[in-house]
Parts: structure tokens; sequence; C-alpha cells
């Protein structure tokens, strides 16, 4: 304690009202009482519940107007109380679909640019990308899983007898337990479904052909143009764009990348038995090798050009 | 966000009177984290918390043409945060009486007599003694101590004149310092 500790100009001023305390009373509790703030007691905010809340403000300051109810029924584990007024109409309107329709749509909206990641009722988790949008009734999770997909979603699906569906405009993927992609985009002038698997095994038919299906194990991809599913993904894709896995060994990446773009890459044992996440886009073979190898952290890996692919090595850090 | 200047905040005011979303997107990124901290101090529930913040920013925004920029946008969030708490504690008790009476603070264990007068004894008698403080008290104190607030500000959010706070803060401190006498008294010494 060499220098005097002081007070906040304004606490010394109000002292005028108080004659027997002198700024030398109040400076050292003041000081002291640093680091104990009793917020500090709070458990740290969730940044993924952070992060919904932030897309829900956007979204609502886009608008002009309040969220979409989905959004916000999904990401509260239970209705704040001044919110009953606006549930209880909710579940007027549902109960009125009820009647009507026999289910309840329910739909689950990523807002543009931002993911969106939410719980089924069944427990599978799903994340929506930017602008995707995910539908299903009150009718899901009884005897099948059925869900509506526009846009891409990432889906880990709950194991379960019931199998889980993921219709889009063109094809229906079926499933009883896995992770794996799929990219729906009626809009575009290549309109396609694109699914690809990184767990379990996944069978994609094309809707107007349901009898042709093709049957995905992990690392394996589809696409369904237009209306009729492929037999499977050909070896060279001029445009493909996702590029998933998840703890998967880089050999299994490499593999994919030889097959998908018709190259070879040659890698050490070692570096192929690596277990990796990626999740990119990636217009050419060199643009993803380099990916590959900046996205791991474990070891420097470095790449170059061999006569037809790539050849990736580790150097000393 | 107590490092955050009174400036910073004034153009955000501004910018939300403009309805700027890159300004209503600062001022969450850079307020959240205390506000949310601020309405677990009363609801002591973490899905309350979130659900506070999350109106309080919506009503932020519903209402951005009527921010005053002449007053404080820090002042304006932490009473709406608080008036949100309250009510949802009010609701959750039923009786607004208890409602204050009831926020939870534990005050932490005793140190064993043994233990070293250390930095983190002492710590732990101050959090025992703000813990002991009224609650009003330490609400005023906590604000002016540790989140940056004028007493002017604190008078705005808590709803009271600003010399009854001068008065809170002054008497906090006096008995902080009548326990740490009691209790060490060498760390008083001027």
């Amino acid at each position: 304690m060499t220098s005097r500790p002081t007070l906040p100009p304004e606490l010394e001023a109000s002292l005028a009202d108080h004659p027997k305390l002198s700024p030398d009373d109040l400076a050292p509790p003041w000081r002291l009482a640093e680091g104990v703030n009793p917020l500090d007691a709070a458990p740290a905010p969730d940044p993924a519940r952070i992060e919904a809340i932030a897309a829900t403000l956007s979204q609502a300051a886009r608008n002009g107007e309040a969220p979409r109810p989905a959004l916000r029924l999904v990401k509260s584990a239970r209705p704040a109380y001044w919110m009953a007024a606006a549930a209880c109409i909710a579940l007027l309107i549902a109960v009125g679909a009820l009647l009507t329709q026999g289910s309840t749509p329910t739909t689950l909206q990523a807002p543009a640019g931002q993911l969106y990641a939410a719980s089924l009722p069944d427990g599978s988790q799903v994340t929506l990308n930017g602008n995707a949008t995910l539908q299903y009734t009150s009718a899901f999770g009884k005897d099948e899983r059925r869900v509506v997909l526009t846009g891409e979603a990432f889906f880990d699906v709950t194991k379960s007898d019931a199998p889980f569906t993921i219709e889009t405009f063109n094809a229906t993927v079926t499933v009883l337990g896995t992770s794996f992609n799929v990219q729906a985009s009626p809009g575009a002038a290549d309109a396609e479904t694109l699914v690809s698997v990184e767990t379990g095994i996944v069978q994609v038919a094309a809707k107007n052909a349901p009898d042709n299906t093709v049957r995905l194990e992990a690392g394996q991809a589809t696409r369904v143009i237009r209306a009729e599913a492929l037999s499977s993904l050909p070896s060279v894709a001029p445009a493909w764009s996702q590029f998933v896995f998840i703890n998967q060994p880089l050999g299994v990446m490499f593999d994919e990348v030889e097959r998908r773009f018709g190259i070879e890459i040659t890698a050490a044992e070692e570096i192929r038995a690596h277990s990796h996440n990626i999740k990119t886009q990636a217009r050419s073979a060199e643009q993803l090798v380099g990916e590959l190898c900046g996205s791991v952290i474990a070891m420097k890996l470095r790449y170059s050009a061999t006569a037809n692919g790539f050849e990736i090595f580790e150097v000393e850090s | 966000m107590k490092t955050v200047k009174d400036e910073q905040f004034r153009a955000w005011s501004r910018g939300l009177r403009r309805s700027d979303q890159r300004a209503y997107t600062q001022v969450f990124q850079t307020t959240y984290d205390a506000l949310y901290r601020y309405a677990w101090y009363f609801t002591h529930d973490q899905d309350a918390a979130y659900d506070v913040l999350q109106d309080v920013f919506l009503k932020l925004w519903q209402i951005r043409d009527r921010i005053d920029p002449a007053k404080s946008l820090k002042a304006l969030l932490y009473q709406m945060v608080r008036n949100t708490a309250l009510n949802h504690v009010r609701h959750a008790k039923r009786h607004a009486a208890d409602a204050l009476d009831d926020i939870a603070f534990e005050p932490a264990s005793m140190p064993r007599p043994e233990e070293d007068f250390d930095t983190e004894v002492l710590e732990t008698h101050l959090r025992r003694w703000i813990g002991e403080l009224p609650e009003r008290r330490r609400e005023a104190f906590m604000l002016s101590r540790y989140q940056g607030l004028s007493h002017v500000e604190i008078a705005g959010i808590m709803n009271l004149a600003p010399k009854t706070v001068n008065n809170h803060i002054v008497l906090a401190l006096q008995y902080l310092r009548s326990r740490l006498l009691a209790h060490q008294p060498d760390l008083i010494a001027p």
C-alpha cells in the first residue's frame, strides 16, 4: 500500500453529506472490494444461447416486428410468463389447425447468412444453413420421422426404429441413425439435391422413381439432378461444393478427394491415420488440399503437386 | 462494458434512432454479458435471464425512435433489465412483496480459523459482508463499484433519488470498513 487509495470523484463529493467520514476512511474498502462483484456468481452465458438471441434480434430488426414464434419455442425450454398470453393464442391456433388438418406443421427457418441449430422432438440435432427451412408436423416421431427441407442442413439423427425421412423437392432421403448433409436447391438453374454422409448408412431415392435407390456409406455422396437419382456420384464432379467430415481419418478424406476429382494423393500412413474434422466449400482439388493441410493443427502439413495429383507431407515445426 | 465510453453509448443512441442495425448489434454484443448477469442476479434462473435479455433488446428496437441521446443508454438498458427481471420474479412468486425479499444471496462459507488471512480469504469475507448489506444498498453499491455507473444513472435505474443512492454507497462502504476493522485492522490503517 504505497500509494494512497482514492475514491471516484463523485463518491468523494457525496461525502459532503457525511461530515464524520473522510475519503481516507472509505478508500480502503472501496479498493479491497475490487474483484468480489456479486454478478460474478452468475453462471457464464452460453455462447450458443447468446448467438440464438443475436440471430432472433437481427431477424426482428430486419423485419421490424417480432420474430417467428417457431424459433423462440425451439430455443426456449419453457415460455416466459409474460409470453403466456402469446403462447395461449398460438396454442388455440394450433388446436384449430389440428382439428381441421389432423396435424400441425412446425417450421424452422435459419436467418440469412447464419447457421441455426435446433433439436427435433426425437432428440435429433439439425443445423440449418442460412435461409434454409425445415418443416415437420405433430405426427413426427410416432411411426415415422418425416421432415421437409429447402436449402441446406446438417443432420445428426438419433437411432430409432422409426425411419427418419427427409423430403426435398425432388428426392427422399431415408436413414436409421447417422450424420449427413443434405443440400436442396430447387430454385437454382442446376436444381439438385446433394447428400453427403459422414457416419452410418443413408438411402437416397428420386421422388418420382422411388425404386431407384442409392445406398451411401460414410464418406460417400450422391446428387439428385432434376428427377433422376444417379447410381453413384461420378468420380469427377465438376462443381460440387460441400465437403464435410467429422472425426474421420485424413486417409478417408484423401480417398474422397481422389474419387471426386479423379486425382491421386500420396501421404504417409501416420498422416492418413490422423482423425480430423472439416466442413468447407471447395471448387478445386488444390484449394481443398490446401485447406485440409492448413486446418490440421496437430501436424504441420504441406503439399506439392505431382504428375497426377498431390503429395502431402509433414514438416518439422 | 465498464470500459465502454459514454460517448460510444451516445453514438449508439443516435444510431438506434436512425434504425441503424449495426449499432443495435454492437450494443447487444457489448452489453449482453453484464446485462445477462444482472438479470440472473434477480431471477437466479438461466432460462429466465436469457428471456429477459431477449425481451429487453426486442423492446429496445421497438422504442428506438423514442431513445433520448441526451440520456444514458447504458442506464436505460440496466433499468429495462431490472424491471423485466423483477416482473418475472413477481409473476414467478405471485406476490410482489416476497419477490425482493426472496432474492437469494448465498453468503460464502466461513474460512477455517487457522487459515492465513490471504487475498482469497479476504475476498471470501468481503463477499459475505457484501451479502449482508440490505438488498437495495447492495444493489446500488454493486452498480457503482462494478458496473461503472454514475450515481445519477443508478438513481434512474433503481427509481431512487440521487441523494439516496449517495447514502446507500457511502453506508455500504462504511459497513465494509467496520467489518474490515474488526477483522484485520492493519489493512485499513492509513
